[in-house]
């Protein structure tokens, strides 16, 4: 496999950093919802590809 | 358990308008979407939007109302705009629908089909929360009280940017050879009777980038697919012969069994 060949943008960086609001979030969701299951990354999954889960 | 809170915890973080719809075998499809209705004073039909004119809808049981009904919703999930007497109404941006489903087994259910099934991105398996987890559900400290405390972290605008940078996020030839791989051997696997759709392998390759961006990374390596193939294909699949009474569980296992069979990419 080719390393990777375009870095994350500066705008990316700043959105996924651990303090970004995406991780922010992340992080209040498995607060709210308790589970042993990926439910909550899954959840944000489909926000990002915009798609319905 | 937990689907409603965890829409509605998504749609408090994101600052998003949140509906719910019970479906039940007597729903009609203008309960969902709305309908015209004569003004006596307009002297004209004035459109009431229905339930659907949200950001996220959890669907709730979406096997239990009639096939008119569930193509009704799906149609508006595929096109994100509704037709009622010859007028389009565009859905609000964004729109999501979170549905669930009641075991196929249980009487008094329209499975949906396979094409309407294909329209959903990945299937979340909530699970139970742990014994620790469950203390603080009953403490107050997770759960509907945590919610009433959520503030909204995002707003949509900044969704639709992280939507964009989703999309940006780097997927070399070589991933994408290994989501053939994986999608192919689902063609071709003799115990599945239908395999993974091109819609299907292009939503694999979305959850894919969107997964690398939550883990930090602007690139995506062959784990994030991995990791992702049986939440968004197990539910695209048919199983040939169906041996139990679970033919999701069927269908999760056959896709494990390609996800541990086909070579990851190093």
């Amino acid at each position: 496999m080719r390393l990777p060949i375009r870095p994350a943008t500066e705008s990316m960086k700043e959105q996924i950093s651990v303090e970004s609001p995406l991780a922010r979030l992340e992080q209040e969701l498995r607060q709210v919802v308790r589970t042993s299951s990926d439910a909550v990354r899954m959840a944000l999954v489909a926000v990002l590809a915009e798609g319905h889960p | 358990m937990g689907k409603t809170t965890l829409a509605q915890a998504v749609a408090r973080g994101l600052e998003c308008r949140f509906r719910r719809i019970q479906f039940t075998s007597d729903l009609l499809p203008s309960d969902v979407i709305g309908v015209s209705v004569y003004s006596q004073t307009q002297e004209r039909f004035e459109f009431n939007p229905g339930p659907i004119f949200t950001n996220i809808l959890l669907a709730d049981e979406i096997n239990r109302t009639t096939p008119k009904t569930q193509s009704a919703l799906l149609e508006a999930m595929n096109e994100r705009q509704i037709t009622v007497d010859s007028q389009t109404y565009p859905l609000p941006q964004p729109f999501w629908v979170i549905a669930t489903q009641n075991p196929a087994e249980h009487h008094g259910t329209y499975p949906l089909p396979e094409s309407q099934l294909d329209r959903f991105l990945l299937r979340i398996r909530m699970g139970y929360p742990s014994p620790e987890d469950q203390r603080a559900i009953v403490r107050g400290e997770a759960g509907l009280r945590r919610l009433e405390r959520l503030e909204p972290l995002l707003s949509l605008s900044e969704v639709t940017e992280l939507q964009r940078d989703a999309r940006a996020v780097e997927v070399t030839e070589a991933v994408v050879d290994y989501e053939m791989a994986l999608v192919e051997a689902t063609r071709r696997h003799a115990g599945l009777e239908l395999g993974v759709s091109p819609r299907g392998m292009l939503m694999l390759h979305r959850a894919a980038q969107a997964w690398a961006l939550l883990e930090g990374r602007g690139f995506c390596v062959p784990h994030d697919v991995k990791r992702l193939f049986v939440a968004v294909c197990a539910h695209r699949v048919l199983v040939r012969s169906r041996t139990t009474e679970r033919p999701t569980e069927q269908a999760e296992a056959l896709l494990d069994e390609i996800r541990q069979g086909v070579p990851v990419p190093e």
